[in-house]
């Protein structure tokens, strides 16, 4: 379906990427090592202020609500565990390439990242529903599953009109379109780049799979997950660019996550809620 | 000009020339706006679902406006309310809707059997955006509100926007320009307009 010489391509943009800030670097070597304690985690981690802030909101959104807002560093790595830290590094370091626009997708500054932080949200609560744990995972698998749109979007600046036009002409949906008109799609593309950056595998494969999680050999219950909560966010037109509600929902998913259709509908509406709580239902103009 | 932006679930009234009432990012959602030309009273609502559910958390920004907003069977009727409060006349109302768009449609469950045929309605519930449209179409009706031009359906998301003062609706599909749909001020005698053709027309 892909063909090499766009493979390669996409492969090269993957080396040209920016990389992680140095100190999420740092605090993920650091927890990946069994050694490390909780302290050094922490004392890495603060190195970094801006990064501090942006783990601490993140630790925040996905803590358990009702308790007592987190504020340090060594209390977010007790209060939400090494574990999430480690992918809550990763993914605020990303926030920064997610919120410039992508002209491609004509997506405004901060649009990308207000789909996946909603996306993020949404995935929580369905793994909350579902009982998939740990459900941080799946708020960070959420937050990163459009990833790929970031390095796609040096393709789309002059084709988006052309892949748009392909949804329409051929009534297909945009993963696919993307697939026909560029070689590959922005799953594909995310999925790379969380490989690049050497995220857990389970993580890679969620974002690789969440359009189309049933056609994997062995379907993987976050990739499910990732696959309802970016319709949901999408059906909600938070942060929605040229690509729209061209996506396909997949009964079988949510028969697989034991979603009937009323519930759905009421994870719609806490997704809703979420954002509202969250200030993420509206557009900054 | 000011933008009043109308969030989801939010309804924003007003009769102050140079606003403009938007409703952006429309998914699923139905933006409803309504405009009586002689007192030049305009309001918008951007509905979230189409019914009220009973097992809704309230969150604490869900304050009354907010909450009446959000679903289609409380939202319409909230909205000429409001209208009234700021002044307009029920009977002389005009109304656009955009949004509605929905998703790719689901792939079959495989573990039903086939028998329903092409029509088949299992999951018809999971389409958001029509069902909103729909129950908008039937509250209007309901509340002998004409709606005198429509941009709903596609897969695409909109923006819309409604002029304060003149009734000028306009839509814009994500990465297109702004399109008129209507002028409100210009009675249609109740003739729908529905527009759901083109994206790129």
């Amino acid at each position: 379906m892909h063909n090499a010489n766009a493979l390669e391509l996409l492969v090269a943009q993957v080396e040209n990427l920016p990389g992680l800030a140095e100190v999420a670097l740092r605090v993920i070597r650091t927890v990946d090592n069994p050694r490390s304690s909780a302290a050094q985690v922490a004392h890495e981690l603060s190195t970094d202020q801006a990064l501090t802030a942006r783990v601490l909101k993140l630790a925040n959104s996905v803590a358990f609500t009702g308790s007592r807002p987190i504020s340090t560093v060594s209390e977010a790595v007790v209060r939400v565990g090494m574990r999430s830290i480690r992918n809550l590094a990763y993914a605020a370091s990303c926030e920064q390439m997610m919120t410039d626009p992508l002209d491609g997708y004509a997506l405004k500054h901060g649009e990308l990242w207000r789909h996946s932080y909603a996306c993020g949200m949404a995935a929580q609560i369905i793994a909350k529903t579902v009982g998939y744990k740990p459900s941080e995972e799946a708020f960070v698998a959420g937050l990163l599953h459009d990833i790929g749109k970031v390095m796609l979007n040096t393709y789309l600046r002059d084709n988006y009109a052309r892949v748009r036009a392909r949804v329409e002409s051929d009534a297909i949906p945009f993963m696919e379109a993307e697939v026909a008109e560029l070689g590959f799609d922005h799953a594909m593309a995310g999925g790379m780049m969380l490989k690049h950056w050497r995220l857990p595998e389970n993580l890679v494969d969620a974002i690789t799979d969440h359009y189309d999680p049933m056609a994997s050999e062995k379907p993987s219950q976050l990739s499910q997950i990732v696959h309802v909560a970016d319709i949901v966010t999408t059906m909600l037109g938070i942060g929605i660019g040229v690509d729209g509600l061209a996506y396909r929902l997949d009964q079988n998913v949510l028969d697989s996550l034991k979603i009937t259709d009323e519930s759905f509908e009421i994870i719609v509406n806490q997704v809703y809620e979420a954002a509202l709580n969250e200030g993420l239902e509206s557009q900054k103009i | 000009m000011t933008t009043l932006p109308v969030d989801m679930g939010h309804t924003v009234i007003s009769k102050t020339k140079g606003h403009r009432l938007v409703a952006f990012g429309l998914g699923a959602c139905v933006g409803v706006c309504v405009y009586d030309p002689l007192s030049q009273v305009g309001g918008m609502v951007h509905i979230v679902l189409p019914r009220t559910l009973v097992s809704a958390n309230h969150s604490k920004q869900d304050g009354d406006s907010i909450l009446l907003g959000k679903f289609a069977d409380t939202a319409v009727a909230h909205l000429i309310a409001e209208c009234i409060r700021f002044g307009a006349n029920p009977e002389r109302l005009q109304c656009a809707i955009a949004g509605g768009a929905s998703v790719f449609q689901s792939i079959p469950r495989v573990n039903k059997p086939l028998a329903d045929g092409p029509n088949n309605k299992s999951g018809s519930r999971l389409e958001i955006g029509r069902r909103n449209v729909e129950a908008v179409r039937n509250f209007a009706e309901e509340l002998k509100l004409s709606i005198v031009a429509e941009d709903i359906g596609g897969t695409w998301g909109r923006t819309l926007t409604m002029v304060a003062g003149t009734g000028e609706v306009y839509v814009r599909a994500v990465g297109s320009e702004d399109r008129l749909l209507a002028n409100l001020a210009i009675s249609a005698e109740g003739k729908t307009i529905p527009v759901e053709g083109q994206r790129f027309a």
